[in-house]
C-alpha cells in the first residue's frame, strides 16, 4: 500500500498553517489586544460647573495628549480670570488586563474650593462570564463604595476578588492622577 | 514440497486494486495536512502573542503556559478525530494504525495538560503573587472546571498506561476512557471563558469553536448515526453460534442485503449485541466469512468479561454493527501472488480473505497454532484450498522456540523454506503482537518491502 507518513504530512500542514496565518495573527493581535494591554493613561474631560466663569469646551484627551487637554482647560480658565468655584472632572482609567479579564474604571471628581471629592466610581469593564462574572457583580459595587469612603485609590481588596481589586485600584489610581494633572494645568 | 514450483505456472495477471488504495491514501494525507495546518495556526497565534506576553514579569512562563493550554486542546481533539472512525482514514491507514497514532499523541497531550497550570502558576508567582504552590492552589480553585477536566485527563492517561491497562477489566477502562468527552467539554468551556485574552475576537473564537464542532460532528456521525443507520437498514441478528476448541466460538449472523454492507474478507466489524447485559459493550471481531461468500460470520475467543457472553447468545438477538473496518483486503494487494500468515485467531480474517482473493491467485496460507487441535478453522481452510487451483495451506504447529533461532517456527530460515519467493508476494499478517512484531522484523530482513506487507495486530 502507498504509505502515509503521518509525521511528514502533519508537519507539512503545520508549516503551511504557521506560515500562512502568522501575518494574519500578528495583525490580529496588534489591532486587538496589545492596545488594551499596554497601560495607557485615561482620558480626562474637565467640564465647567455652575460656577465656571466661561463655558469651557469639554476636552477629552487620550494617552499622550493628557497634558494638552489640561492645557486647554487652563487656557479657558485664564480667559475667565477668576478661579472656578466648582468643577466636575471625569476621567477614565486605563484598561488593565488581569488574570480574569479586563478592568477599567471611570471616576467623577468634584473640585470645589480647592478640594477634590470623588463623587462616583463606575466600572466600565470588569471580568465577565461564568464565575468571574459572578465575582465582578459583587466586587464592583463594593470597590466603588470603598473608593468613595476612602476618597482615594487606597482601597482594600475584596476577598475572593484579589486580582480584580488590584486592577481596579490601579485603574482608579491612574484616573485620579490624570485628573490631578489636568487640574494643575488648569491652575496654571 | 515448498511453493517454489507454484510460481512457474502460466503467467496469470490478476489485476490488483491498488489504485483505489492510493486514492484513499491521498485523501487521508490531505486530512492529516489539514490537521497539521490547524496546529500551525495555533502556533502562529502563539508566536504573534509573544511580544505582548514576554515582556511581562514571568513572561516566558506566561507565554508557554498559554501555548500549552491551546496545544493541549488541539492535540486532544486530534486524538478524538483519529478515533472517530472517519471512513477515509479507516480505509487508508487501518484502525490499528490510527489507534497507534492516537496512543502516540496521548503523552504529548498529557504533558501539555500538566504544564499549562504549572507554567501559569509560575508566571503569576513571578508577577508578584504568593509562592508557587499557593498560586497553583488559587489557580486550581479559581478554575474548577479546568481542574476537573485535567483530573479526568490524567486519570485517563494513568489507566491507559499499558501496565495498568493490562491489569484492569476492559470495561472499567472503557468507561473511564469515555470520560474524555466530559474532560474535553470542561476544558473547552474553560478556554472560552478564562482564555478570552488569547481567544478573543469573533474570528478566532469562531475558529476555535469550529474545531470542536467538526470533531464532535465526526464522532456523532461515524460512531453513532452511521452504525445505527447501517444496523437498522440491514437488521442484523444472531443466526447461530458454533463452538470450536479452546473457548473459540463462531457466530453466524443473518440480515437483509448483507452483501451490501461492503464487507470484504480480512475486515472486521465492531459488534454490539442488544441483550440486557451487554448492550453497552462493543467488541471488535474479525470476519471469518464475508457476506459475499453467502454468510456473515465472525470467530472470536471468549476471554474477559464481555466475550464470555458469546456462547450464550440466542438466535434472533439484534446486533448493532459498526464497520466494516480494516485494510487487510484484496484491495491492498500490489502483486500477483500472496502469502497469508495467521497466528492463533489471526487465521480467522485470513480464512475470509482467502475466499475473497481471485480464485486463481497463487496463494500460500501459513496457519500458525500451538498444536493441531488448537488450529481453529483449519479444516475449512483446507476445503477452501481444494476448490482453488493455486492455493497451498501449511499448518505450522509446535512451541514458539528460541527467538534467536532462525529455524524456529516463522523464523527467518523457516519462512524462507516455506515461501521461497516471499519477496515477490504480498504478505498478509494477522496475529497477536508477540507474533506480529518479530515476524515483521524477519520479513524486512528477508527483503520484503513495507508496501508489500499488510499487517493487523490488535492488543487486548
Amino acid at each position: 500500500m502507498s504509505r502515509i507518513r503521518p509525521v511528514r504530512a502533519a508537519g507539512v500542514g503545520l508549516l503551511a498553517g504557521l506560515g500562512l496565518t502568522y501575518p494574519l495573527a500578528q495583525h490580529y493581535t496588534s489591532s486587538g489586544s496589545s492596545a488594551a494591554v499596554t497601560v495607557t493613561s485615561g482620558g480626562v474631560s474637565v467640564q465647567g460647573g455652575q460656577g465656571a466663569p466661561a463655558p469651557t469646551p469639554s476636552t477629552t484627551a487620550g494617552a499622550g495628549a493628557g497634558a494638552g487637554g489640561g492645557a486647554g482647560t487652563g487656557g479657558s480658565a485664564g480667559a475667565g480670570g477668576a478661579a472656578p468655584t466648582r468643577q466636575v472632572l471625569k476621567a477614565a482609567g486605563p484598561t488593565l488586563q488581569t488574570r480574569y479579564g479586563p478592568v477599567q474604571v471611570r471616576v467623577v471628581v468634584i473640585a470645589s474650593g480647592g478640594t477634590d471629592r470623588i463623587r462616583s466610581v463606575t466600572a466600565v469593564q470588569l471580568p465577565s462570564g461564568g464565575h468571574s462574572g459572578q465575582i465582578s457583580s459583587y466586587a464592583g459595587p463594593q470597590l466603588a463604595q470603598e473608593a468613595i469612603a476612602a476618597q482615594s485609590a487606597k482601597i482594600d481588596t475584596v476577598s475572593g476578588a484579589s486580582y480584580t481589586s488590584d486592577g481596579y485600584r490601579r485603574s482608579l489610581q491612574a484616573a485620579l492622577v490624570a485628573i490631578r494633572a489636568a487640574e494643575k494645568k488648569a491652575a496654571g | 514440497m515448498t511453493g517454489a514450483n507454484v510460481a512457474t505456472g502460466t503467467a496469470v495477471v490478476v489485476p490488483s486494486r491498488a489504485g483505489d488504495h492510493r486514492r484513499r491514501a491521498r485523501a487521508a494525507r490531505a486530512l492529516l495536512v489539514a490537521a497539521g495546518a490547524n496546529v500551525g495556526v495555533v502556533l502562529a497565534l502563539a508566536l504573534a502573542r509573544a511580544p505582548v506576553d514576554l515582556p511581562q514579569p514571568g513572561g516566558l512562563a506566561l507565554w508557554l503556559g498559554r501555548l500549552t493550554g491551546l496545544l493541549a486542546e488541539v492535540l486532544v481533539l486530534g486524538q478524538l478525530l483519529l478515533s472517530a472512525r472517519v471512513p477515509v482514514l479507516e480505509r487508508a491507514a487501518g484502525q490499528d494504525q490510527l489507534l497507534r497514532w492516537h496512543r502516540t499523541m496521548a503523552p504529548l497531550a498529557l504533558v501539555c495538560v500538566l504544564l499549562h497550570p504549572l507554567l501559569l502558576a509560575a508566571a503569576y508567582t513571578a508577577s508578584g503573587g504568593g509562592g508557587l504552590w499557593s498560586e497553583l492552589w488559587t489557580t486550581g480553585t479559581s478554575y474548577l472546571d479546568a481542574s476537573a477536566g485535567a483530573a479526568l485527563f490524567l486519570t485517563m492517561g494513568a489507566v491507559s498506561v499499558r501496565w495498568v491497562r493490562a491489569r484492569m477489566p476492559y470495561e472499567s477502562w472503557y468507561v473511564l476512557h469515555l470520560t474524555a468527552y466530559a474532560a474535553v467539554g470542561l476544558a473547552f468551556g474553560h478556554q472560552l471563558s478564562a482564555g478570552s485574552e488569547v481567544l478573543h475576537g469573533i474570528v478566532v473564537r469562531t475558529w476555535w469553536i469550529a474545531q470542536l464542532v467538526v470533531v464532535v460532528g465526526a464522532i456523532v456521525m461515524f460512531r453513532v448515526l452511521l452504525p445505527v443507520a447501517t444496523s437498522l437498514r440491514h437488521r442484523v441478528r444472531v443466526e447461530g453460534v458454533d463452538r470450536h476448541a479452546g473457548n473459540v466460538v463462531s457466530v453466524r449472523l443473518s440480515g437483509q442485503d448483507l452483501h451490501r454492507l461492503g464487507a470484504q474478507g480480512g475486515q472486521f466489524f465492531v459488534w454490539r449485541f442488544l441483550t440486557p447485559r451487554d448492550w453497552w459493550r462493543a467488541h471488535p471481531f474479525s470476519l471469518s466469512m464475508a457476506p459475499l461468500e453467502g454468510q456473515l460470520r465472525f470467530t472470536a475467543r471468549e476471554i474477559g468479561g464481555g466475550s464470555r457472553a458469546l456462547s450464550r447468545l440466542r438466535p434472533g438477538t439484534r446486533v448493532v454493527v459498526e464497520g466494516p473496518y480494516g485494510v487487510m483486503t484484496d484491495g491492498a494487494r500490489t502483486r500477483n501472488k500472496a502469502v497469508l500468515i495467521g497466528a492463533g485467531l489471526g487465521i480467522a480474517p485470513m480464512r475470509a480473505l482467502l475466499a475473497d482473493l481471485p480464485a486463481d491467485l497463487d496463494t500460500i496460507v501459513v496457519h500458525r497454532a500451538p498444536h493441531r487441535a488448537a488450529a481453529v478453522l483449519h479444516e475449512e481452510l483446507e476445503n477452501l484450498a481444494k476448490t482453488r487451483r493455486r492455493t497451498k495451506v501449511h499448518l505450522v504447529a509446535g512451541p514458539r522456540g528460541d527467538h534467536r533461532d532462525p529455524n524456529r517456527p516463522l523464523g527467518r530460515s523457516h519462512l524462507h523454506r516455506l515461501v521461497p519467493d516471499l519477496r515477490s508476494r504480498d504478505v498478509y499478517v494477522c496475529g497477536p503482537p508477540g507474533m506480529a512484531g518479530p515476524l515483521l522484523a524477519e520479513l524486512r530482513g528477508l527483503g520484503v518491502r513495507p508496501a508489500q506487507i499488510h499487517i493487523e495486530s490488535f492488543e487486548l
